[in-house]
């Protein structure tokens, strides 16, 4: 009830249709050249002081990426993309070797960390109100700021770094996993992010080991007509489990920003990842001007038996999502779940969903999928399952519920059900409505205004998505939950 | 171009002579703008979104000439229970179809009431501009390469029309029967109008012979004006080997209600394709079907309904049981337009998998541009429940025998809907011979 008397609370105070992490930080800046040749990808891979054989892989998605088209199937609209009018390597000039503790980092990164709330300052996140220590790997345009809590969590054997770090410190460990659950050719954004990929998590937790803590990532798009291109690697090793959460703002500016992801989780043999983001990138104004263009390949190989990958995900930035957070099921046993919460408002777009891939024995699945459409925005949810012939005894369950506020949004709902085996058990339901005049009603009659109302029937709505993150998380995303439909009542 | 569609515009260049209509302008246009569209787009593939699942530019590899139609005195005999016979003891207007060719000589279509019936293969003349409107239509094709050379090919077919307030006492039952060893294909073209307040029931049904891989086209236009009330009843129970393609498009005008059932039994491949639309408010559309497939037979069913304006209701409540390596396929679309408000959508897909080699893909779709709506879709593919199956044997019913009984309820659910006693009854003897096929199989 706290957190949604608080929501409450926020959504009073917010200006309506305000973005509050849309400031620029000023800062110097380090830039490769615009455009996209083999000669950029040379030179970041250069940058990152890679071996020979990165370089080689990253060269050979370039290519196979120039004889690939953009998808167009999502239900989504936008002007053709200019690969060749970005910069694709961004960094804040530093010292060459990059900071070595939290005292040598630009002040003015740290302040806009500050301003978004995400403490760096290790005795500020221990000294913090919340409790509980995360520790945070903060990215700044193409690169990794600083990582927090290193040599806490070496002591336990895990390792957490960028993934550049890592392919200096453990290049036997990302050489081996790194590509194996997204190849090259998967599609035409994450080829594109092979290709010019500069910074990235890299997580691997040692056999047997419950993470200590919960890693975060926080990305920050800073400089202008760059795209930013991340790829996270996490590693489960047998036995172990970790949380980790990712977050990530942008300025607001007119123009529209790429944001090409991928994220490649492994569990191996009973570990299991829980992965939260909350994903807050500017959605552009009320007409649809600017905003980050998200196109992100997220997908987890639950590769060992009795594994389990669970995402979560809260969906309220960004001018266009196209992002389908995935789980193959490949051991037996192995448990993949999806939850989502999607809120599109102004002109936003979004196209999200998950893939269910049950190749193992008594795999199971579950999917609960929470759309939210207010102002003319468009959302849709688009999702797999499918069972193959091997794979007797799967189960899934799919819940997609769409909320509609205004009339001139939409809600749209596409499940793809595959069952190649005959003992699959597979369900799935889906609900489109509006917020009941009936509940509505009752929220006025006892005094709450409209749009607190609606805040609070809305965070009821999402309950069932909320629960599954995180505490540190769950506040926030409530929070966002009232902010992003702010204006979108009356 | 695969040889395959090219097989097929040559066909037409050389059947297009003896085609009904021509010479008539307005139908040459139609058949012209057809065969322009399916040589633009080809056969479908499964690069198409609609065709994901059937990729009938792979499946079509042989193309049979188009059936030539004589006139015949007697069907052949059927022997067992089929679409054909299962219906011949209820009271019914009868008209008989011969390889895609109305015979007027076994039918008694002209007796009925209140009903204007127009043969295609008439004299085009005379055509009322009711039947000129509906089959010069080229927009229907659209986007839609099958019913677009069923327009190219058509042959035959019969055009009805049921005057406004008419209440028509018996079913009226097309009856397709395709004959011969001979391979052909088989296109035929209806269209129905249910005028203003009238009511009318429609059964119809495709036959044919076990071994030999013809294909039918068939296509149904209906339009259903202001308060009226149809049912549509549609048996496939076509040879093993066919092909057996299907489109109906059917527009609900206002305080109409419509109820569609398609029970699909036979065919090699089939797809049968559903589109709605509305005329009015306050219509009231169910779309139903049952489909029980085995071998290697592959059930497409995919039906699209837009509701484009406020206040109506739509159903769509389908069953699907697959034996040994069957694939059934069902594609359902709800779109609800910016101005459709108040509109109630649902749809319900279920499937049971009896087979560990069968496969069922399900696509329910909902496209929702209005908020004051109530829409739902629910889908479930699945064996059957071990524990219903406990119950029957544990009360002395062998498992063959409960593990029928089962079945038999689970397909039951939208036959039961049909108000018609006779017809009702007509559609439980066609999926019990189901069963007693497969046993007799196993």
């Amino acid at each position: 009830m706290v957190a949604v008397k608080e929501t409450v609370e926020q959504v009073k105070e917010i200006e309506v249709d305000q973005y509050k992490y849309g400031f620029v930080t000023d800062i110097e800046m380090d830039m490769a050249p615009k455009g996209l040749n083999e000669e950029i990808i040379g030179f970041i891979s250069a940058k990152k002081n890679e071996p020979e054989w990165m370089l080689e892989w990253r060269l050979d998605a370039y290519r196979r990426w120039l004889t690939m088209t953009e998808p167009n199937w999502a239900k989504v609209g936008y002007p053709p993309i200019d690969f060749q009018d970005l910069y694709y390597y961004a960094a804040p000039k530093s010292d060459k070797e990059g900071p070595k503790s939290l005292d040598e980092v630009d002040p003015e990164l740290l302040r806009t960390y500050e301003k978004l709330g995400i403490p760096l300052q290790e005795q500020a996140v221990l000294a913090g109100v919340q409790g509980a220590r995360i520790a945070v790997d903060a990215i700044f345009d193409s690169v990794s700021v600083v990582t927090t809590f290193k040599e806490e969590l070496a002591k336990e054997g895990v390792i957490f770094c960028p993934l550049s770090e890592a392919l200096q410190d453990h290049p036997d460990l990302v050489r081996k996993y790194l590509g194996t659950v997204v190849p090259i050719s998967d599609n035409y954004y994450s080829a594109l992010n092979t290709a010019v990929f500069s910074e990235g998590s890299f997580v691997y937790i040692p056999p047997g080991v419950r993470c200590p803590m919960e890693l975060s990532t926080y990305f920050r798009i800073n400089e202008a007509q760059t795209g930013q291109f991340e790829r996270t690697l996490i590693i489960a090793d047998k036995g172990s489990y970790v949380s980790y959460l990712e977050g990530c703002t942008a300025p607001m500016r007119d123009e529209n920003q790429l944001h090409a992801a991928v994220v490649e989780l492994i569990a191996l043999e009973d570990a299991e990842i829980k992965y939260s983001t909350v994903q807050n990138w500017y959605p552009g104004d009320a007409e649809g001007k600017g905003g980050i263009y998200n196109f992100v390949t997220k997908r987890g190989d639950c590769r060992g038996k009795n594994s389990k990958i669970s995402w979560t995900q809260v969906e309220t930035g960004s001018a266009i999502t196209w992002k389908y957070p995935s789980c193959i099921l490949r051991g037996d046993n192995s448990i993949g779940e999806f939850y989502s919460i999607a809120i599109s408002n102004g002109m936003q777009q979004i196209d999200s969903g998950t893939k269910m891939i049950h190749l193992g024995k008594n795999t199971k699945s579950r999917i609960i999928s929470k759309g939210i459409s207010a102002g003319k925005s468009s959302n849709t949810y688009r999702g797999l399952v499918s069972a193959h012939r091997k794979a007797s005894n799967t189960r899934n369950f799919t819940q997609c519920d769409s909320l509609l506020i205004g009339d001139k949004c939409s809600a749209h709902t596409i499940p793809y059900i595959e069952a190649k085996n005959s003992s699959a058990v597979f369900e799935h339901e889906a609900t489109t409505s509006k917020i009941s005049d009936d509940q509505l009603f009752y929220c006025l009659q006892r005094g709450i205004g409209e749009e607190e109302a609606v805040a609070l029937i809305v965070n009821g709505f999402c309950k069932e998505v909320l629960q599954q993150l995180p505490m540190e998380f769950a506040v926030e995303a409530q929070k966002l939950v009232g902010i992003s439909l702010e204006g979108s009542v009356g | 171009m695969t040889a395959a569609e090219k097989t097929l515009i040559d066909q037409f260049g050389e059947a297009r002579e003896n085609l009904p209509g021509n010479g008539e302008a307005w139908m040459d246009d139609a058949r012209s703008s057809a065969i322009r569209t399916f040589e633009k787009n080809g056969l479908p593939h499964r690069r198409l979104e609609r065709w994901k699942y059937t990729d009938l530019r792979a499946m079509l590899g042989q193309i049979p000439a188009p059936a030539t139609g004589t006139p015949v005195s007697d069907l052949p005999d059927h022997d067992g229970i089929n679409a054909h016979t299962a219906f011949a003891s209820i009271e019914r207007y009868h008209g008989v179809f011969v390889n895609g060719y109305f015979q007027p000589q076994l039918s008694n279509l002209e007796d009925i009431e209140g009903v204007e019936i127009v043969n295609l293969r008439g004299n085009f003349n005379n055509f009322p501009d009711w039947v000129k409107a509906g089959l010069g239509n080229t927009s229907v094709f659209e986007g839609n390469a099958v019913l677009a050379l069923n327009t190219a090919f058509a042959a035959d077919g019969i055009a009805l029309r049921i005057k406004a307030g008419a209440t028509i006492d018996k079913p009226i039952h097309l009856d397709y029967v395709t004959t011969g060893d001979e391979a052909a294909t088989i296109s035929v073209r209806n269209l129905i109008i249910v005028e203003k307040g009238a009511q009318a029931t429609l059964v119809e049904t495709f036959t044919g012979p076990r071994d030999v891989a013809y294909v039918v086209n068939a296509a149904t236009q209906i339009t259903v004006e202001e308060g009226a009330r149809f049912t549509r009843i549609k048996v496939q129970d076509e040879g093993l080997d066919a092909f057996h393609l299907a489109n109906m498009q059917i527009t609900a005008g206002e305080n109409t209600r419509c109820h569609d059932l398609t029970l699909t039994l036979g065919a090699r491949v089939s797809r049968n394709e559903v589109n709605v639309g509305f005329s009015g408010e306050n219509a009231d559309v169910t779309i139903a079907g049952a489909s029980m497939l085995a071998g290697k037979q592959h059930g497409d069913t995919t039906l699209c309904i837009t509701h484009s304006l406020p206040s109506s209701n739509s159903r769509q409540e389908f069953k699907t049981v697959l034996d040994d390596y069957a694939r059934g396929i069902f594609q359902g679309c709800v779109i609800v337009k910016p101005h459709a408000q108040k509109t109630d959508g649902r749809q319900m897909t279920q499937a049971l998998l009896l087979s560990p080699n069968a496969e069922m893909d399900a696509k329910p779709e909902l496209e929702i541009y209005a908020d004051d709506v109530e829409c739902a879709h629910g889908a479930t593919a699945g064996d059957l429940d071990e524990e219903y199956l406990f119950y029957l044997r544990a009360r002395g019913i062998p498992e063959a025998k409960a593990k029928a009984l089962l079945v038999a309820a689970f397909v039951a659910e939208p036959l039961e809907k049909i108000e018609h006693e006779g017809l009702r009854e007509g559609l439980f003897q066609l999926t019990n011979a189901w069963f007693d096929r497969r046993k007799g199989e196993a």
